[in-house]
């Protein structure tokens, strides 16, 4: 018996992350940003930051250097292409949580 | 930078009008200081920084707030430019054409208030972006397509009311409308068609009621402000082909769009297709430098190399067939023998496309209503993000074509761009779209971009060719076009501006439509 319960523990610790909730800042990164930057073959922001700083820094989700300043200043600012996002669509509160995401 | 005023405003009344607002929607959705230059137009093209600039933005969440803004406005004379959700980009994205104005940035209205799959329409308000309601219907699984323009995040009612167009059968936008609720300057509100009867139940599904159809007036316009808009959806069409027909040479436009012609007007060619030209579409995966380092426009041996590469041709036909095969089939036959009379012509289906990204499968998703945001790849092609499109319409006829292509081609490449167009295929007629891909960071180049505008406009209406759609610095000039029998149209649209809004506070400059106070010129 000790044995099963201590199979089911090592089993739910296993597969908790899986089933832990989404950041917030992943959920507004899903809605606001993934189509230019996401993983997608065609996604124009990935491809052109892919060009300009290297394969490595193309993904958003998966860079270290970004600042949650600098998030927080491109989304509102906008950048190069990237037009800003005004804080009706995307609010303060949402930015917050995207900069958590994105930002070190 | 401080906060220009709109004419005949002091700061007095502007700053007790903001806080009027302030109490009707909340401090949290009033928007002044470094927070308005996110509604800065991100594509400028005017060297003078004092241009389209807004006072302060303000968010309602509910008609009802609409009206007690416009109410407030209408009271202290202080202009609103409406956005539904300001991703108008190459015309001006949120900005307002009279600087000072405050932009009403309705993203937060963004119910879906029906989608009805029956009878195939949805009602929507300003906010609901193109992703929005493709979502909304496929998380209930209802068999409705899209129509969708090639950014995803705009303005369902936004596109549809500044005439946009997409690329399925349903592909011109406002034809596809059908009722609507509208917010007067006076803070009245009042449906259109069929709305306009109590416990009607057909808003959506017959435009014109009874007696003077007028949706139209709110389109393009500052008549009124729009708060819900029913728009028909295509039911799933039973089956799905798209397909890319590649021309090798510039003159062929001449024989396409006479092979085009009898086949749309006959329903053969069932999509609001596309001809597009080698760089817009070499622009989306590609850049320039990716095959050339010389300056000013790409040579006939950079093409070439193109060509090759992408298998793509000068020109490039997107189009799709709905339907089952036994009807698909019997169109493409017709379809793939009317094309093969042109020399050179190569016929593709997704299944023969081996380049990842290739342009075809990104337009097969486009086509079939999928909202993206992949084209606006192209504004990397030469580097500086800035783009423009100039958008003259022709009849769909060989010589137009051939004629436009020439006129307008000449005149970006004498001005060092690259062409990049597209001729969207109407029922009748062409819109012309030449998309000219600037950097935005160069003021050298922003003025000679303004300059090679208003020299394609003036060489347009001089042909009689008009544009459908214009960025906010040349609505002035557009409008100025449309001169028949002494400006009767205008004359026009000003006898009705000043009966709606006699004070002038909406959207002052909208497609040239200037309340009395401010007409006369020099105040965009």
């Amino acid at each position: 018996m000790k044995l099963l319960a201590a199979s089911v523990a090592v089993l739910l610790a296993a597969i908790a992350p899986a089933f832990a909730a989404d950041p917030p800042g992943k959920k507004v990164f899903d809605r606001q940003c993934v189509y230019c930057h996401g993983p997608a073959i065609d996604a124009p922001g990935t491809r052109q930051l892919a060009r300009t700083r290297g394969n490595d820094k193309a993904l958003l989700t998966e860079r270290k250097d970004l600042g949650k300043e600098y998030v927080q200043y491109v989304v509102r600012h906008g950048l190069k292409s990237m037009p800003a996002f005004a804080p009706a669509d995307l609010s303060d509160a949402d930015l917050k949580a995207l900069a958590e995401f994105l930002g070190r | 930078m401080t906060a220009p005023l709109p004419p005949g405003v002091s700061a007095e009344a502007m700053a007790g009008t903001l806080e009027h607002f302030r109490r009707i929607v909340g401090a949290e959705w009033m928007f002044t200081g470094e927070k308005v230059e996110s509604y800065h137009d991100p594509y400028p093209i005017a060297n003078d920084d004092t241009r389209f600039k807004a006072h302060a933005a303000v968010a309602p969440s509910s008609v009802e707030q609409v009206q007690e803004i416009v109410k407030a406005a209408n009271a202290s004379g202080v202009p609103l430019w409406p956005v539904s959700r300001g991703k108008n980009f190459a015309y001006g994205g949120a900005a307002p054409v009279l600087s000072g104005s405050v932009v009403l940035d309705m993203s937060r209205m963004n119910r879906i208030l029906e989608v009805n799959e029956k009878f195939g329409y949805a009602l929507v308000e300003p906010g609901v972006s193109y992703f929005d309601l493709y979502d909304y219907i496929q998380s209930k699984g209802l068999k409705l397509w899209l129509d969708v323009p090639d950014p995803g995040w705009g303005s369902v009612m936004g596109n549809a009311l500044d005439h946009g167009v997409g690329y399925t059968p349903y592909g011109d936008h406002f034809m596809m409308q059908c009722g609507l609720e509208a917010v007067l300057a006076n803070g009245e509100v009042v449906r259109t068609g069929m709305g306009a009867m109590p416990g009607n139940n057909t808003w959506q599904l017959f435009k014109y009621g009874f007696g003077p159809y007028v949706d139209g007036i709110f389109s393009q316009s500052n008549f009124g402000i729009v708060t819900k808009m029913g728009i028909w959806l295509m039911p799933d069409p039973g089956g799905y082909r798209p397909y890319m027909i590649t021309f090798e040479r510039e003159e062929d436009i001449e024989q396409v769009v006479e092979i085009v012609r009898p086949l749309r007007l006959a329903n053969v060619i069932q999509n609001a297709a596309t001809i597009r030209s080698l760089v817009l579409d070499a622009a989306i995966f590609s850049t320039r430098s990716q095959y050339t380092s010389e300056k000013g426009p790409i040579s006939a041996s950079v093409a070439r190399k193109i060509m090759d590469d992408q298998q793509i041709g000068m020109w490039n036909f997107c189009g799709a067939l709905y339907g089952p095969p036994a009807i698909t089939d019997a169109l493409w036959t017709v379809i793939r023998d009317s094309f093969a009379k042109i020399p050179g012509a190569k016929f593709y289906f997704p299944e023969d496309r081996k380049r990842r990204p290739d342009t075809l499968i990104h337009r097969a998703d486009t086509m079939r209503g999928i909202p993206k945001l992949t084209e606006f790849g192209f504004l990397n092609w030469a580097g500086g993000g800035g783009h423009i499109g100039f958008s003259p319409v022709s009849p769909t006829t060989g010589a137009d074509a051939i004629k436009q292509y020439r006129m307008v081609s000449s005149r970006v490449r004498e001005a060092g761009f690259d062409y990049s167009g597209l001729m969207a295929i109407g029922f009748r007629e062409l819109h012309h779209v030449t998309v000219i891909v600037y950097d935005k960071t160069s003021a050298e180049e922003r003025a000679r971009l303004d300059k090679l505008f208003r020299q394609l406009v003036a060489e347009a209406a001089a042909e009689g060719y008009g544009e459908y759609r214009t960025h906010i610095a040349y609505m002035d000039a557009i409008a100025g076009t449309y001169r028949w029998n002494d400006n009767a149209l205008m004359k026009m649209h000003q006898t009705i501006k000043d009966a709606l809004d006699p004070k002038g506070i909406l959207a002052p400059g909208k497609s040239g439509i200037w309340p009395k106070h401010l007409r006369g010129g020099g105040n965009a």
